[in-house]
């Protein structure tokens, strides 16, 4: 075996003896063989023995000059941490509504099947069942039939009006101006907060290769 | 018959977390802590600024978390965004800063030279007793840029040879190789020739 290839071996095993693979899974800088050689040769060799004894001093220099992270740092980065966007699709912050939801559903169940039990004593599960459906399909339509008759009188009302003169009709103009310019003003602080928000954490580089 | 406690892994934590467990997040702030803050401290040489960008780049991480591919180890990711973030930082400083030049190394590959103001240690380095630090500092200093950058990441990120490969998209013989040789450089110039 030649110098060079065994000062290469020796810096490896330095560099695992540094104890700085603790964070790794296991990765092993030298087999056993080339161990076991590299310390034969160095059991007969002053020169390279030296050359050890300097890299252990250059590994101990590096290892004082590590510093420690401030007091109470790792709070501070939590309480410095904004929302996530992900956050929102969370599961666990749909754990609650749902659960309440859920409640709320049994209760109105367990209401509505009481009150047609005393209404129809003698019907069957089923029957209750679809009663239960009829009664809110209707409910539902006439929602929705009361939502049209609304907008369709509001839309009738306000053509009438506009109809009247040409300053009415300005009138309308400045008011949906008016309503556009609001709505902005309060779609602005929205956008302003997330272009404030930090980019992508690649910070627009690739991502890793994989392992 | 001793009980084992086995610590969740990075990718565990990350799952947990994005299911709405935000606290977890800060075991691997523990975790990570001292060899970002180390690795940007050498990088930035500002130990306030390694803090900020510390905290920063644990921030665009928990950001970005739900895009956190498992496939990957989560050391090399938090690595790379902090390297790129101390890149940032370091170009828009610009004091001193010689262009960025492209060279090519022994092995043909084309590299980047990043040249940074001397790092010499300065008078207030001396006066808080600091002699050790800022000579390692110069010294470190004095490496070109691709070995500089692998010995911040071996020795202040403290990542395992593969995953400086990964980090560094460079297969795992030049990464020793490399080691070997800025470890040469460094020893050179820090205990000097036996």
């Amino acid at each position: 075996m030649n110098h060079d290839r065994l000062r290469e071996d020796l810096d490896l095993e330095l560099d695992a003896w540094n104890g700085l693979d603790a964070h790794d899974d296991g990765e092993t800088l030298l087999t056993p063989a080339e161990s076991s050689a590299l310390q034969e040769h160095l059991a007969g060799c002053a020169e390279c023995r030296s050359e050890g004894e300097s890299l252990r001093a250059l590994h101990e220099s590096l290892r004082a000059s590590i510093v420690s992270p401030r007091e109470g740092f790792a709070r501070e980065v939590m309480r410095a941490l904004p929302p996530a966007p992900w956050e929102a699709r969370a599961l666990v912050v749909w754990r609650w509504p749902f659960a309440l939801l859920l409640t709320l559903g049994g209760v109105a169940a367990v209401l509505l099947g009481g009150a047609a039990a005393e209404l129809e004593p003698h019907a069957g599960s089923l029957d209750a069942f679809l009663a239960l459906a009829r009664l809110l399909q209707s409910a539902a339509l006439a929602g929705a039939g009361l939502l049209g008759a609304s907008w369709r009188g509001l839309g009738s009302g306000l053509a009438e009006w506009i109809a009247v003169s040409k300053l009415h009709l300005a009138g309308a103009g400045v008011a949906l101006v008016a309503l556009n310019v609001l709505f902005l003003r309060l779609l602005r602080p929205a956008a302003r907060a997330s272009a404030g928000a930090p980019g992508s954490a690649s910070g627009g580089r690739s991502t890793p290769k994989s392992r | 018959m001793p009980v084992e406690t086995l610590e969740p892994t990075d990718e565990e934590l990350v799952r947990s977390i994005l299911v709405g467990d935000r606290e977890r997040f800060e075991l691997l702030v523990e975790r990570y802590q001292t060899r970002l803050v180390n690795y940007l401290y050498r990088m930035v040489r500002n130990l306030d600024e390694a803090h900020d960008l510390t905290q920063e780049v644990f921030i665009r991480v928990y950001q970005a978390l739900d895009r956190y591919d498992s496939q990957y180890r989560f050391s090399t990711w938090l690595f790379r965004v902090a390297q790129n973030a101390a890149i940032d930082v370091i170009r828009k400083r610009r004091i001193q800063l010689v262009p960025i030049s492209r060279r090519v190394d022994e092995a043909g590959e084309a590299t980047v030279d990043l040249e940074l103001p001397d790092g010499q240690p300065t008078a207030l380095d001396k006066l808080e007793g600091r002699e050790l630090d800022a000579s390692i500092r110069a010294a470190i200093d004095a490496l070109p840029w691709e070995y500089r950058e692998l010995i911040l990441l071996r020795h202040y990120g403290e990542l395992a040879y593969e995953e400086i490969a990964e980090v560094k998209a460079m297969p795992l013989g030049t990464v020793k190789n490399k080691l070997f040789r800025a470890r040469q450089m460094l020893k050179l110039q820090l205990v000097g020739p036996r």
